[in-house]
């Protein structure tokens, strides 16, 4: 039965085309998908998963720090680091800066930073150098490219000029980048010369998160590094997954779809076939075997180039889009896979039961 | 001896309209292995029907059909299928051959439906195309074959489970002389070597030779051909027809000619000279019934 369903695949080059071209756009379209959630979700993560403290300490009713701000008097940070338990503090000061380039206004989400001890401070550097002075700065290399901006350009910040010193990377966060001042030159730029936004608390050895907590003031909000990165990574879930998902349900829609309608035109175009080999004696698993093994061939072949396409675009986006971030998973990969193969076979329903319908009757009619 | 085919009083009626037609009307008959059958009939008489039943892909109004022991009536729709398979051999007019596979694969393709293995498969089709004469065409597709081709790809495919019952509908139809005789020459001897039976449909006259027995099928009633009726060829479209049933005759020069329908008729009148000079010959009466002369114009 497989040979005939790759018989009847081969044969029909044009109906093939069209299905294996409708599965590779519906599989484009959710690998890139897919991969942008994943990237989005992935580049908020990575800054916030790179520094190095066991605790951060916030203003109450914070809730990420893209939609609200923390703001704790600065000298906290001296009473934290007295309490019991604590070895060592640092101070998180950063916002949303607007700036402009040429003709265009953009923004970058500046951090303060001390180059001696750069927990806050880039996390990779792609060109030049993380050891800035107090008037240069540090650019993620996304929004270099963006703006064509190179090592020792100038950009102002609220009226300071700082000069591009280094350029790093894993600082995108797609809508706006990351950059890096001297934590005194953050002060300055953001007005924040007697606020912290956070203080990141890494305790002494032995020392209990919770007797921490217990131990500091109930209006503070404590939370670990892991819900740190979770918290903001759902700004990047309830914004984006309700879109995400109607996108991939469109994706395999489409695919279904295209997949369905070329394997029903050739059920109705060999209806004759599938009667003859009723007649012969075809039991209904062999139809079906025919049928699901030509879709999911077509279907197949579609993911295949569909994957292709998508590592393809990946490249060029990286090349001329930047800020179309993508990453691709193996284990996302594999259960699109099996979304094809599910696809495939939902699109031989319809075939199926028209196939089933087939009088093998018909066949001693000339 | 259990006979291969036996129907005994069957009968399908059709409902349309209102009306209900019995389209194979209290048919007995009883074939034994080996034996050559060819059914005879003009078109609506009820041929396609009859194979139907016979193929087990009609059930009917009454009546049983057994093949090789087995009651058709007696089967679930998955044993008739197994059934078919393994014990009937299907012939088309139109070949119905797959068109994306080649002919090994055509013919390996009821071996496929009875679970051989890929190398038995292709073992026994290789050997009956080569039995066939077709070792040179094995790899070709339909497209690629002559209709004598086609059709003999089609009768090793008929082979292929090595069927008891061998049903062929219009064998010839779609065939020229020469590969038309070809065919059932191999029908025949099938039959004849491998005790098969052979049951065929058709209306073409010039294969009745090869028949160990005549039957002719007239409004759904089976006939012997021989002992019923006197059969005429209507001259102008060349079909037999049964003479007493006959839409009309003329007298020509002290013969009659029979009509299957006014427009032949109308036609000859045009010109005699015409269809007399055309190969339709017209046959005369070969029982004892007279053929009327009557609604001569």
């Amino acid at each position: 039965m497989f040979s005939l369903a790759f018989g009847n695949l081969a044969r029909e080059r044009t109906r093939l085309a069209i299905s294996v071209g409708g599965v590779a756009f519906a599989v484009t379209l959710i690998v890139l998908i897919r991969g942008l959630f994943v990237a989005y979700q992935s580049r908020v993560a990575d800054y916030f998963d790179g520094v190095d403290t066991d605790l951060w300490v916030m203003q109450s009713g914070t809730a990420d720090f893209f939609h609200s701000i923390s703001l704790l008097p600065r000298d906290l940070r001296a009473d934290l680091e007295v309490t019991a338990g604590v070895a060592e503090t640092q101070p998180y000061v950063a916002r949303l800066v607007a700036l402009d380039i040429g003709d265009s206004d953009t923004v970058l989400y500046l951090v303060g930073y001390e180059p001696t001890n750069p927990v806050t401070g880039p996390r990779n550097i792609a060109a030049g150098t993380d050891q800035i002075g107090p008037d240069e700065i540090v650019i993620d290399k996304v929004f270099a490219t963006q703006h064509g901006i190179e090592l020792g350009d100038i950009l102002t910040l609220e009226g300071t000029p700082l000069t591009v010193a280094g350029i790093s990377t894993g600082g995108d966060l797609v809508m706006f980048q990351y950059a890096f001042a001297r934590l005194a030159t953050a002060r300055t730029i953001l007005g924040f010369e007697a606020i912290d936004n956070a203080v990141l608390v890494t305790l002494e050895t032995g020392a209990d998160d919770d007797e921490f907590v217990a131990t500091i003031d109930s209006d503070l909000l404590v939370r670990t590094p892991g819900e740190v990165v979770a918290v903001n990574q759902r700004v990047i879930n309830d914004g984006f997954l309700p879109v995400i998902e109607v996108l991939l349900a469109l994706g395999f829609i489409v695919g279904i779809a295209v997949v369905g309608l070329t394997i029903y035109s050739s059920v109705i175009e060999r209806r004759r076939e599938y009667g003859v080999l009723k007649a012969l004696g075809a039991r209904p698993r062999h139809l079906l075997a025919v049928i699901t093994s030509q879709s999911l061939l077509a279907a197949g072949l579609g993911y295949v180039l569909g994957i292709a396409i998508s590592f393809a675009a990946r490249w060029a986006s990286e090349r001329w889009v930047p800020q179309f971030i993508t990453d691709l998973r193996t284990s996302d990969l594999a259960w699109i896979a099996v979304a094809t193969a599910v696809m495939a076979i939902a699109a031989a329903t319809f075939p199926l039961i028209r196939v089933a319908h087939i009088d093998p009757a018909e066949v001693f009619r000339s | 001896m259990t006979p291969v085919l036996a129907l005994d009083q069957v009968t399908r009626t059709f409902t349309t309209g209102g009306k209900t037609i019995a389209a194979v009307d209290h048919v007995d008959l009883c074939v034994e292995p080996g034996e050559l059958v060819i059914i005879m009939g003009p078109s609506g008489s009820g041929k396609t029907t009859l194979l139907q039943l016979i193929g087990a892909l009609l059930s009917p109004t009454s009546g049983t059909i057994a093949i090789n022991g087995h009651r058709l009536d007696e089967l679930s729709s998955a044993e008739l299928a197994d059934l078919r398979l393994r014990q009937i051999g299907f012939i088309f007019q139109t070949f119905n051959l797959l068109e994306s596979l080649d002919a090994t694969d055509n013919v390996a393709t009821p071996g496929t439906l009875a679970g051989l293995s890929r190398r038995q498969r292709r073992q026994r089709a290789n050997e009956l195309l080569d039995s066939l004469d077709l070792s040179e065409r094995c790899h070709h597709r339909p497209d690629q074959l002559s209709g004598g081709e086609k059709q003999r790809v089609a009768i090793a495919r008929a082979l292929m489970n090595d069927p008891a019952l061998i049903l062929a509908d219009e064998p010839t139809a779609n065939l020229d002389s020469a590969s038309g005789y070809q065919a059932l020459h191999l029908l025949q001897d099938i039959a004849a070597t491998t005790d098969k039976t052979v049951l065929v449909v058709t209306h073409d006259h010039r294969i009745t030779d090869a028949a160990d027995r005549l039957l002719w099928l007239a409004d759904g009633v089976l006939h012997d051909r021989q002992a019923d009726f006197a059969i005429a060829t209507d001259p102008v479209c060349g079909m037999e027809i049964i003479a007493e049933r006959a839409a009309t005759t003329r007298q020509v020069n002290g013969t009659t000619v029979w009509f299957c329908s006014q427009l032949c008729a109308q036609k000859y009148d045009q010109n005699p000279t015409l269809w007399t000079s055309t190969t339709h010959s017209n046959d005369p009466p070969t029982s004892p019934v007279s053929p009327t002369t009557s609604d001569s114009t």
